[in-house]
């Protein structure tokens, strides 16, 4: 419960990401965008990889990740540490708002239709699931044995089409985490 | 088995305070996997996604 005293007073409120937090972060995206692009010319070779990126909705993402973190802190903290959010649920939160904002396109706008209407998601999905498998691949590289054709329809379908919640993603990307790790850290 | 409390839902001080005590128990998994950026991780993965995913379609063919 926030004392009487900090409601409505200067010193307690959100205090919004640096603008270098932000840039830091839309780099960081692009340089796995990059990786994906590159993926795109074999795996989507007819169509091209000129993409138009929305950086003021991947701002918002990086700002919504980070103020769930703030609560996370808030109401999950105890005298003898303080909880820092896990990457699992970063990770999770940037594919979940990924997806609902869509903040990526190609340029053209009829290869966006004839993309959807190829593959039945838009390139976001693809995307969602690249990074959420570079992710996981990341903390075991032994990890991209569970990622097969098949898996990854049965995730670009559910990220386009099924209602996915940010615990559902959670869930999903901490089912790879099966080696002992640090908790509460 | 432990003993049943047969008190718990009765609504006073010493319920309402052992429920706070037990706080912790209802804490969220939280598995920090290092001190790295979940962005530098997804990025150590991403190479090896990229020539997995580029050489599975490669062999389609």
């Amino acid at each position: 419960m926030i004392p009487e005293k900090y409601i409505s007073s200067d010193d307690f409120r959100y205090n919004s990401v640096e603008p270098e937090i932000l840039v830091e972060g839309v780099e960081k995206f692009k340089k796995n965008f990059q990786l994906y692009k590159e993926t795109a010319t074999t795996l989507f070779a007819e169509y091209s990889t000129d993409f138009r990126i929305n950086t003021p909705m991947l701002y918002r993402i990086i700002e919504r990740i980070d103020q769930r973190k703030d609560y996370y802190l808030y109401f999950h903290s105890n005298k003898e540490y303080a909880m820092k959010m896990s990457q699992t649920k970063e990770i999770a939160l940037f594919c979940y708002w990924l997806i609902k904002y869509k903040p990526i396109a190609f340029s053209n706008a009829y290869e966006e239709f004839n993309f959807f209407d190829a593959h039945g998601y838009t390139v976001n999905e693809m995307y969602a699931a690249f990074l959420l498998m570079s992710f996981v691949i990341g903390l075991e590289e032994d990890n991209i044995k569970y990622f097969s054709e098949e898996a990854i329809f049965t995730l670009t379908y559910s990220l386009s089409n099924r209602e996915i919640s940010k615990e559902a993603l959670i869930l999903y990307i901490e089912s790879f985490l099966t080696e002992e790790v640090e908790s509460h850290a | 088995m432990a003993e049943l409390n047969k008190s718990i839902g009765e609504n006073n001080i010493e319920n309402a305070a052992a429920f706070l005590r037990n706080k912790d128990i209802r804490t969220a998994p939280n598995k920090r996997v290092n001190e790295h950026d979940f962005f530098d991780i997804a990025n150590s993965g991403a190479e090896k996604v990229k020539n997995e995913l580029i050489r599975r379609n490669n062999t389609k063919r």
